[in-house]
């Protein structure tokens, strides 16, 4: 992922040109990052508008009396013109204040705090799961059918993994708990107490995004491993591992990083389904429930929230590339 | 995307009925067009059926006594938790769900072709800021943003409808976008509109065939996705109300009593994992059927019908085995009384041994089970055998399906008649097994006699080079460090087989620097390469022998191989800017070969490496060592190139053409580098080139190649004086003199170099010949001297000398 800031103002063209690489691209990812944080403070501000009915209203409940309800738009700050209502939000959010459920009259920001590091914790060990598994696969399946070697296996590869990446959520996920938690009962399902109980949601959230990266890591390996410079390396007769982790492995990864921070975000969509049907606490389960009773406090926070998660993740990834390939400093001039 | 002719209305003309034009050849090419084609109508027909059929009574009334049943032969697939039937309400919610994924879908492809298509076509500013959008709305995943819009569109099945048709409509603009301002550019487009052909003509004859494939990939893909996206919206709570129900809404109802009755949340998903399913294959076969590039393909290889072929090809087999694991495997699971899992195995291997004594464990329709299991198990196995292993896959994989069908058979009686009696049961069982271990056994004999036959035929499988071109000797002056006889390079393709090197005798002499001269597609890279044992695969080198310093490299193990030339030889290619990798730093790549092969590290590593940055003249080079290929020039990039190849000081450097990429200043660095090499260090070189120039400026000697043969082996010194081959004549006539353009070098010899797979049956060069005659159409001239230092493969110049000799 790319969010290439090209602004050619003039002071940041006057900042750049006085920069080392490394500063340079550090300023232009934290520009960037700041315009996708502010676009998102903007888009989650305004949900309270485009969603019809009013929100003093549905605080303060269907029987309320009209000077509840006056009560309540004063407490909300909806009295207030838009541009003083939007910086106190921000300054709410700042606070990491974001008001108090409608439904349940909790803290948002308490909600969050039990919750997220639960849906973290699932989309986390299920990146680890995608990397783990899909990078040595991918690799490995890529050097078997490289220059048209193996058209069986490549055919088999090749329906295995779309037919996985066809697979919903929610179908493998019903599918692993029935196979290993009711018919082998080997796994827990529906707890958080003992440490297996994370496997198969990790799992079901994972296999999709396996199937796809495996698929992108084999074309990868093919193209890396058609490159004159793996001849090169041939050429100097070294070792089959040399070749591999030196030479194929670090150009691979970059394939593979860069699409690794949507495969995050992919993950964490994934997890709003998976932590329903495993009865994973997470944020997944309380989202569906805010929308549901159209509790806005906590759909703004919980939406944030997964927003600055997928934001610095993609600049995490940025700046990992950069370090793992030199040429991304130059390339993003 | 292909760029190959559309397909035009004259040809669309000339196929008469449908399932013989090319469209549909390409689109039942794969067995996943059969399947598409088989899934698609089955899908539809439930979508029309299942309401006309089943009535509202059957899917709304309750029946409280009969909840939570598994399956028996009123509900073949159980009963919900009141009382209704899983199947015939999983069937009659096909046509609301693909009703609510279409339209989503359809939503998401018309906003986001349209929004894509137009922001292709802004000014540049706001499209810039448009693609940055875009960019940034793809970084959230769709789902969470459908569920924010479901929040402010209302949670209902037109809410979730809506909600998906704007969160995936980013995807399908990206593609759009790319599409559209990538296909006004291309080639072809412009040359249309330079012959004058109308905008719509361009479109529609043009544009659209071209980026159709891309387009229905793309909205299939959308679509399988939008159904998942609904169904899950549904399944949260958050898409269908009310008393009507969609498949993802009846998982909520199964997950809640997964463990009472699997399959209220199993037949659902599972429906959506197939729906899922067609659309993909749909995709892509609609997609192959419009790629004009396959259709002469498939038109070539379906002599046969396809009905023939799929009912021939293992790809049937194995999906039919894998269909009947799951099939078998599974169902009994569901049934109310089979046996505990756990239990079978031990059961299994009871009844095989031939205890008859079962009634004390198992009743008929138990061993029924087993043996479904148990037949499924061995029709999988064959079938994977087959598919992999076998040349007579398709013996073996009827024999799979036998044993399956076995199974199968008594299944159906099954589930027809309420109980089975034991004795057909156990006929059944022995009967499948027997055959299975009867396959089997045929198996493993197939592939020990396969393997047996591989290893004793492969040698017959190259053609012994001639002998009369062994006995010739090649031009030699002092003691050869390269020998090479017979050098064969041989390519096993479908249309055929080719040899890109053919025949070939090389004698190198120590501190030689002899070049190899030829058009591209002579085959004098191949031969660098197959002196280097790197050919390609599935190129396979034969020669009766490579000699270098005596050693027979072609009898060496791998491991003998790499110690030897990896200290030996070293290559240089062509493009120094993509053959040093990127990721790596230079004093990583120049001297990694020498710790490996001659076990140095540390600061004598480290000497060695700034030596030879100081023999190539790389200034600086405690630096440079640190730096990566992206931070050097393209001549100092070659220069460490050459660099690397003298780390382990090697005896023979093969430099395939290591000119050619670079400006004509930088060109004449490198020649000085090589020499001094040679000159100093006495390395022979073996310079590849399709300057002639070049060739001249440094060698002492020239191999001429053309397709795949050498044709001459003359010294520079004769080159301008001696009679020589007419190919040589014309390589030399077309030397660039200053003032032409260097890009064409061999723009003036008349026609074209030979098709591989199509030679000539005389001299390759006939053809192209100004001073053919009759012998030359119908022999190949042999290689012969001339006199001590001059060797030509060329009637005109040998056929004299031959009747000297007679």
């Amino acid at each position: 992922m790319t969010l290439r800031n090209e602004s050619n103002s003039g002071i940041m063209a006057w900042l750049t040109g006085r920069l080392g690489p490394w500063p340079r691209f550090l300023l232009k990812r934290l520009v960037s990052l700041f315009v996708v944080l502010a676009m998102l403070l903007v888009l989650t501000f305004l949900l309270i508008y485009l969603v019809p009915g009013d929100p003093a209203v549905r605080k303060a409940g269907i029987d309320a009396s009209a000077e509840q309800i006056e009560f309540e738009r004063k407490a909300l700050g909806l009295d207030q013109p838009v541009h003083v209502q939007f910086i106190r939000y921000v300054q709410g959010v700042a606070r990491l204040d974001f008001g108090t459920s409608f439904i349940t009259k909790q803290a948002v920001t308490e909600i969050l705090q039990q919750r997220f590091p639960r849906t973290f914790q699932l989309a986390g060990t299920g990146l680890l799961i995608v990397m783990l598994v899909s990078v040595p696969l991918g690799i490995l399946v890529g050097a078997l059918t490289r220059e048209g070697r193996n058209r069986r296996l490549e055919v088999v590869f090749m329906s295995l993994t779309s037919t996985t990446s066809a697979m919903p959520e929610f179908l493998t996920a019903t599918f692993l708990a029935f196979i290993f938690a009711v018919t082998l009962n080997w796994l827990p399902v529906g707890t958080t107490q003992k440490s297996t109980a994370i496997i198969l949601p990790a799992i079901s959230v994972s296999l999709r995004p396996v199937a796809s990266l495996a698929r992108v890591v084999r074309l990868e390996t093919l193209n890396v491993l058609a490159q004159d410079y793996i001849r090169t390396a041939r050429s100097k007769r070294l070792p089959a591992y040399l070749i591999f982790m030196r030479h194929l492995l670090p150009n691979v990864l970059t394939a593979a990083l860069t699409i690794g921070g949507l495969v995050f975000a992919g993950l964490l969509g994934g997890t709003v389904i998976v932590e329903n049907v495993f009865a994973w606490p997470g944020l997944g389960q309380r989202v569906v429930d805010a929308v549901f009773n159209l509790d806005y406090p906590v759909i703004q926070g919980i939406v944030l929230y997964f927003g600055i998660t997928v934001v610095l993740i993609n600049t995490a990834v940025d700046i990992l590339l950069a370090l793992v390939d030199p040429r991304t400093l130059v390339l993003s001039e | 995307m292909s760029n190959a002719p559309a397909y035009t209305e004259v040809q669309a003309r000339s196929y008469l009925a449908f399932w013989r034009t090319p469209f549909f050849r390409a689109f039942l090419s794969s067995p996943s067009g059969f399947l598409a084609l088989f899934l698609t109508g089955m899908l539809l027909a439930t979508a029309l059926l299942a309401p006309l059929v089943l009535t509202r009574e059957e899917i709304y009334q309750r029946n409280v006594r009969r909840r939570l049943e598994g399956p028996s032969a009123d509900h073949v697939l159980g009963t919900d938790n009141l009382g209704r039937d899983i199947l015939k309400r999983t069937l009659y919610a096909t046509p609301l769900t693909l009703q609510l994924a279409l339209s989503a879908a359809g939503m998401a492809i018309v906003i986001g072709f349209a929004a894509g298509a137009a922001t292709a076509y802004l000014p540049g500013r706001l499209r810039n800021m448009g693609v940055r959008l875009l960019e940034i709305m793809l970084a959230f995943p769709g789902i969470l943003i459908a569920i924010m819009l479901v929040a402010v569109v209302g949670t209902s099945a037109e809410g979730a409808v809506l909600a998906i048709g704007i969160a995936f409509s980013p995807s399908l603009a990206r593609v759009a976008y790319t599409l559209a301002s990538g296909v006004a550019g291309l080639d072809y487009i412009s040359s249309a509109r330079v012959l004058g052909l109308s905008s719509r003509r361009i479109v529609f004859r043009y544009i659209i065939p071209n980026i159709a494939e891309t387009l229905i990939v793309v909205s299939f893909n959308a679509t399988a996705s939008a159904l998942v996206a609904v169904s899950s919206l549904s399944f949260l709570g958050l898409g269908v109300q009310g008393t009507q129900f969609d498949w993802g809404r009846l998982i909520t109802e199964g997950v809640l009593r997964l463990y009472q009755v699997p399959l209220l949340a199993l037949a659902p998903a599972l429906a959506i994992g197939i729906t899922g399913l067609t659309l993909g294959y749909l995709g892509e076969a609609l997609a192959r059927g419009l790629n004009p590039a396959l259709w002469t393909q498939t038109a070539a290889i379906q002599s046969r019908t396809w009905l023939q072929r799929y009912f021939s090809s293992e790809y049937m087999l194995l999906t039919g085995a894998t269909l009947l694991l799951v099939a078998f495997y599974f169902l009994p699971w569901f049934s109310p009384d089979a046996l505990d899992p756990n239990r079978t195995l031990v059961t299994g291997a009871k009844i095989l041994a031939g205890d008859t004594n079962l009634a004390a464990i198992a009743t008929g329709s138990q061993v029924a089970m087993l043996l479904l299991r148990t037949g499924a198990w061995i029709a999988l196995l064959l079938g994977l055998l087959s598919y992999f292993f076998l040349r007579y896959r398709r013996f073996c994989a009827y024999l799979g399906l036998i044993c399956g069908l076995c199974a199968g058979s008594y299944f159906l009686s099954f589930l027809l008649a309420d109980s089975a009696s034991l004795g057909t049961a156990l006929a059944s069982a022995q009967l499948g097994f027997y055959l299975g271990v009867g396959a089997t056994i045929l198996l493993i004999l197939q592939v020990v006699s396969d393997k047996s036959r591989q290893t004793r035929g492969s040698p017959d499988d190259i053609p012994a080079p001639s002998q009369a071109s062994a006995v010739e000797a090649p031009v030699s002056q002092a003691q050869p460090l390269l020998q090479a006889r017979g050098l064969t390079v041989r390519f096993e393709l479908e249309s055929g087989s080719i040899s890109p090197v053919n025949d070939i005798n090389i004698d190198l002499a120590e501190g030689e620097i002899v070049g190899v001269v030829g058009e591209s597609g002579s085959g004098k890279s191949m031969t660098a390469l197959a002196l280097a044992q790197l050919v390609p695969h599935p190129g396979v080198v034969s020669a009766h022998y490579v000699r270098l310093r005596g050693e027979d490299i072609t009898r060496m193990s791998a491991g003998q191989l790499r110690y030897f030339l990896g200290s030996e030889m070293a290559m240089i290619f062509q493009d120094p800017m993509s053959s040093l990798n990127p990721a790596l730093k230079i004093g990583t790549q120049l001297t990694e070969a020498t710790r490996v092969h001659r076990r140095v590290s540390g600061k004598a590593l480290r000497k060695m490496a700034l030596e030879r940055m100081a023999d190539v003249h790389i200034s600086a080079a405690e630096t440079r060592l640190k730096q990566y290929p992206h931070e050097f020039s393209g001549g100092m990039r070659q220069r460490a190139m050459i660099a690397m190849g003298l780390m382990n000081s090697p005896s023979l450097i093969i430099a395939d053409e290591p000119t050619t990429a670079l400006d004509v200043t930088i060109q004449a660095q490198i020649i000085d580098v090589l020499r001094e090499i040679n000159q100093e260090q006495g390395t022979t070189v073996l310079l590849i080139s399709h300057d002639v120039g070049v060739i001249i400026e440094i060698c002492s000697r020239v191999l001429v190649m053309y397709a795949g043969r050498i044709v001459e082996d003359v010294q520079i010194t004769e080159l301008m004086t001696a009679d020589k081959h007419p190919y040589t004549e014309a390589l030399i006539a077309a030397v660039p003199a200053f003032d032409s353009d260097r890009d064409e070098p061999l723009a003036s010899i008349p026609g074209r170099p030979p098709d591989l797979d199509n030679l000539p049956s005389g001299c390759a060069f006939a053809p192209r010949c100004p001073y053919v005659f009759e012998r030359c159409r119908q022999e190949v001239p042999a290689l012969l001297h001339v006199d001590d230092n001059h060797r030509i493969a060329c009637f005109l110049r040998t056929e004299a000398l031959e009747d000297a000799q007679a």
